[in-house]
């Protein structure tokens, strides 16, 4: 905690916002000689949001993990209700293909196509920066296009709700189309301005071109409606419940909330009957609801998707290796590398005891052939098999996966500098100020030619302007030097043996030295400053923003139920659904 | 020569094919049949990043007679053409606000404005941490005032970070709205020609229709939301209804018309594009796809605003093409980097680093007088597209290992319409703001405006460029 709120005033004068390297400086390029890709373009923009060392050094944000659980019930200073902020979402790129091949049975993935969703905190469903440029508007006028026509072929019924127009009737299978599949795409039953609009293009299509054709340019209109792209959270008869105008959510918009956050995608039909039926109005109905949704396989596309954005290995697929150096290096392997990581994640949740101790320092894995070469196992006799790594006395959990490795490395290297601070900010949330230019050349010639990674970098904690900021990321990154760019092992670099001594500072309790990144593991596996840090990074990615004061309650009360429950990351996720920030919302003055 | 005149778009437009093969083209009805010999004038941006060599970059010219001058190593590539090129030399890029140079030089090279406070820190120890630009490019501007409605502007990149942020956006709608640039070739090229690759106009003509029918429902959706918005979320979602009525209006002008097609490489297996498209290596197979289709786009008058984002600033691409070997890597100021563009420019005092950073400079001068003589070989009311066009080659930085911006390196290529004198070297030795470059294009393109940018930093067209 010292150490935090150390860094926290240095943040604030700037005396130490320098560095000497283009270490990070130059990582936002493209795959071959980023890092991965990764860690260059995902980083820059997430490093440090507002608020990230101020929050997470915040007394008694960490302060109460042994402490009975606080929550608004019982913490007078949550007495009040404090939703804190809830800006408008827009779907991201992935929540799209998610909802268009669960609404509408297309797999094509549209959304690859589109320009890329706003980062900021490290995750890049960030609402204040999902504002859409002029190509995304065009990119999602011709994906309805394309995703409609496809869906009236092949999916015809299904659009139509089930509704048959030979038998039924065209009108009734309107109403069927409008009620069923327009419900799904807006998440609450239509509007009756909305259902007014969407019947005259209808009538026009069917006056003008027949019937399918006029479903179908419904449909375009639907996938390009803000009631669809926009989670939109303006229930007309919302009543504010106290006079600073916090209004609790519908049962539609928290069936959507929950459904986002768990699945990645829109509820289904099953959740917005709960909301219709009031199923949903409760803390404990919510719950409840919850829990049954992390056992439901869509959960582990959420899973996927803050893992890759945590973990920042979602490009690691791109990332291109000196093939000399690196014989194992192949784009399958880098595939199969980041299979792994989501192979194991999902196997944490589903199979396994869900605890943040083991995300961190499990030794058994996901291999296939490339990898269990790679990490000197026997390979499964197909496809991707769970593997002990434990005899290997070279792996714990996600920090030393192949994928994470690579995408803190660059092209020829390993790159203790982007390690060390990727620990720091994504597991521990501490920020670290990008590099000072103006700096850069105060760093004396030296020949790299005999010189190890470890030596070579070494060399920035001598220059004292240049320690400030490296003291932070490099004894910690240090303990990874077992690993080369592609995540394999290596005892020796340039002949020389391996020094995988590392110090761990930041973390509370378990700071001090260690040798090499299984026994970091397992330091950080018990840090409180990691599991506080833990509930503030999936608070992030299910707000789509930072967190802010606002949201004390509603994040010490997620960080005391994880550290209750003994780390148990469902229960993390269940209670980030029990908070304000979750169940309410603010109404900043906007005519309904 | 490829004959493209107008005047055959307009036979084609009556019916009769020209050539093969021909597609069928969405124009503005009024300017395409209206004034047929009329010289549409056309803006192109176009973008390298990490500063030059300029002492490799500054022609030496005769300044009694800037027409008589010799280019360097840099520009040398375009002596074949340089009667259409201008060099404008020795303007000063103001600096001032947040960021760092970088940062600065991105957001304010066509915008002339600051950036805005946000919530990035550049690498610099005392300066605030910045966002986007605070004010429209002048791309943008352009492309509003006197742009196609039916498609304002086009703009491509290669090699351009996902991430959005101020060093990797270079062109804005407005203040904090970057503009996405497409990276993708074969998309762009489906986004421009796909509905006109279906020969039957009557088709198209029904396609317009459904289109015009769905456009009005989504903009009417937009229309009744935004008002019921909280201010920030208005403002974003009043961007989503601004690029809806920029689609409205090009559904609904739209007429059919015929235009010759650029033959593309093969399209990729679909899952192979994003893996071809972000491979370092693949840079000069993207950027000459994308230069060819939009050639033909302005050409065909698809647009008359342009933009090229070949990387971004500080993007780090290895020129392997040009023999630098990712194996040898560079010193920069003690940390071993591979030789990228970017951890050279650092390194730009050094003999070897210097070397690659001219040959990357002369490369970009290369593609770029391919894309002017791709733009002169289109003919055009007694001239070339490339005489009615300012094509503008211009960098976040003049130096990259100083992250200077004085003097600030730009090149023009075209008349604009006979506005702009060609064939000559333009010196200003940094007494003259760059906004006032930005000022003279927007009033080349006949916006008429009497500053550009942040007003403090402009001080008027520059008349030595002007006819």
């Amino acid at each position: 905690m010292r150490t935090i709120l150390r860094l926290g005033a240095w943040l604030v004068t700037g005396a130490l916002s320098v560095a000497c390297t283009g270490e990070i400086l130059s990582a936002p390029e493209g795959s071959l000689t980023g890092s991965s890709g990764a860690a260059g373009s995902g980083n820059r923009p997430g490093t440090g949001g507002p608020g990230t060392a101020g929050t997470t050094g915040n007394p008694g944000a960490s302060g109460n993990a042994g402490a009975p659980p606080l929550g608004p019930k019982n913490d007078p200073q949550c007495a009040q209700l404090h939703p804190g902020q809830a800006p408008v979402r827009r779907l991201t790129r992935e929540e799209y293909d998610h909802v268009v091949l669960d609404v509408l049975g297309d797999d094509t993935a549209p959304g690859d196509g589109f320009p890329p969703d706003g980062a900021a905190n490290g995750f890049h469903n960030a609402a204040d920066k999902s504002t859409v440029s002029q190509l995304a508007v065009d990119k999602l006028q011709e994906a309805a296009e394309k995703v409609s026509a496809r869906a009236l072929k092949n999916e015809r019924s299904r659009v139509l709700g089930g509704c048959d127009p030979a038998k039924q009737g065209e009108d009734a299978c309107v109403t069927s189309f409008l009620g069923k599949t327009g419900r799904r795409l807006f998440r609450r039953p239509l509007g009756p301005d909305e259902e007014t609009a969407l019947r005259a293009v209808i009538d026009w299509g069917r006056k003008e071109r027949g019937y399918d054709k006029a479903i179908e340019l419904a449909l375009q209109v639907m996938l390009q409606h803000p009631s669809f792209l926009y989670r939109l959270e303006l229930s007309p008869d919302a009543k504010a419940t106290d006079t600073k105008g916090v209004v609790k959510l519908t049962g539609y918009e928290v069936a959507t909330r929950l459904s986002f956050l768990l699945w990645s995608t829109g509820p289904d039909d099953a959740l917005l009957d709960q909301a219709r039926d009031g199923k949903l109005d409760t803390a404990e109905q919510v719950r409840a609801a919850a829990e049954a949704m992390l056992k439901d396989d869509r959960a582990r596309r959420t899973l996927r998707s803050f893992h890759d954005q945590w973990l920042e290995i979602e490009e690691v697929d791109y990332a291109e290796r000196n093939e000399k150096m690196f014989p194992q290096y192949s784009k399958e392997l880098m595939t199969s590398m980041h299979e792994e990581t989501s192979r194991f994640v999902e196997a944490l949740f589903f199979e396994g005891d869900r605890k943040l101790s083991t995300l961190l320092s499990a030794r058994w894995s996901y291999v296939d052939a490339d990898l269990a070469k790679l990490y000197g196992v026997t390979p499964p006799a197909s496809g991707f098999a769970r593997a002990d790594l434990g005899p290997t006395k070279q792996r714990a959990g996600i920090l030393t996966h192949a994928s994470v490795m690579t995408s803190h490395a660059k092209y020829d290297r390993s790159a203790p500098v982007l390690r060390g601070r990727f620990v720091r900010q994504r597991l521990l949330c501490v920020s670290i100020p990008d590099p000072d230019m103006n700096v850069m050349g105060l760093f004396p010639d030296i020949d790299p030619t005999n010189l190890t990674t470890r030596q070579y970098f070494e060399e920035h904690v001598k220059n004292p302007v240049c320690a400030g900021c490296h003291e932070l990321m490099d004894p910690i990154g240090f303990g990874f030097e077992n690993y080369d760019a592609v995540g394999a092992w290596r005892t020796t670099e340039k002949n020389q043996p391996i020094d995988a001594t590392g110090s761990l500072s930041g973390a509370g309790s378990v700071d001090g030295d260690y040798t090499g990144a299984v026994e970091l593991a397992d330091k950080l596996a018990s840090s409180t400053e990691l599991s506080s840090c833990m509930a503030s990074q999936w608070f992030r990615y299910g707000s789509g923003r930072a967190e802010t004061d606002e949201d004390s309650c509603s994040l010490n009360f997620a960080r005391a139920r994880l550290s209750a429950s003994g780390g148990d990351l469902r229960e993390l996720l269940v209670a980030l659904t029990q908070t304000d920030a979750f169940l309410y919302r603010t109404t900043d003055g906007a005519a309904p | 020569m490829k004959p493209l005149d107008r005047r055959t778009f307009l036979r084609g437009a009556g019916g009769i094919l020209v050539g093969l093969p021909l597609l069928n083209i969405m124009v503005d009805s009024r300017r395409a049949s209206a004034d047929p010999l009329a010289k549409p004038r056309r803006l192109v941006l176009w973008f390298t990043p990490n500063g030059t060599i300029y002492e490799e970059w500054q022609p030496v010219v005769d300044k009694a007679d800037p027409t008589k001058f010799t280019y360097r190593k840099i520009l040398a590539p375009l002596a074949s053409i340089q009667k259409k090129v201008t060099v404008v030399d020795g303007l000063d890029m103001r600096r001032g606000g947040v960021g760092d140079g970088h940062q600065q030089g991105m957001g304010h090279l066509w915008t002339g404005v600051e950036l805005l406070a946000g919530d990035i820190k550049g690498g610099c120890a005392d300066c605030d941490k910045a966002g986007f630009a605070s004010g429209p490019s002048v791309d943008q501007v352009v492309a509003k005032e006197v742009g196609l409605p039916t498609r304002p502007s086009i703009d491509v990149g290669a090699r351009v970070s996902e991430t959005k942020n101020m060093w990797t956006r270079m062109s804005y709608s407005a203040a904090n709205q970057p503009i996405d640039p497409e990276q993708n070739p074969w998309a762009l090229f489906e986004t421009l020609f796909a509905d006109s690759l279906n020969p039957d106009t009557q088709a198209i003509a029904r396609l317009q229709e459904e289109r015009r029918t769905v456009v009005d429902a989504v903009l009417g959706s937009y229309k009744s939301l935004t008002p019921r918005l909280g201010q920030e979320d208005r403002q974003r979602v009043e961007k989503h209804l601004d690029a809806v009525q920029t689609m409205h209006t090009k559904f609904h002008a739209a007429k059919t018309q015929v235009c010759e097609l650029p033959k593309l490489l093969a399209k990729p297996d679909d899952k192979e594009i994003k893996n071809f498209i972000k491979k370092n290596d693949n840079m000069p197979a993207l950027m000459k796809l994308h230069m060819d289709i939009v050639a033909y786009a302005l050409a065909c008058d698809l647009t008359r605003v342009a933009t090229f984002q070949w990387d971004n600033s500080v993007g780090n691409t290895v020129y392997t093409w040009l023999g630098i070997n990712p194996e040898d890597k560079v010193d920069v100021a003690g940390n071993l980097e591979t030789p990228g563009h970017h951890s050279l420019s650092h390194i730009d005092s050094q003999d070897s680093a210097r070397a690659h950073l001219i040959d990357i400079n002369r490369w970009h001068a290369e593609q770029y007088a391919y894309f002017l003589k791709q733009l002169d070989s289109f003919e055009e009311s007694g001239g070339t597209v490339l005489d009615n066009s300012a094509v503008v080659w211009g960098n976040e930085l003049a130096r990259g290992g100083a992250h200077s911006s004085d003097p600030a390196p730009f090149v023009i290529g075209g008349g604009a319409g006979g506005t702009l004198r060609t064939g000559r070297v333009v010196t200003y030795d940094k007494k003259r703001p760059h906004n006032d470059l930005l000022l003279t294009l927007a009033q080349s393109m006949g916006v008429k405006l009497s500053s550009f940018g942040k007003p403090e930093w402009c001080t008027g067209p520059l008349a030595e460029l002007m006819t």
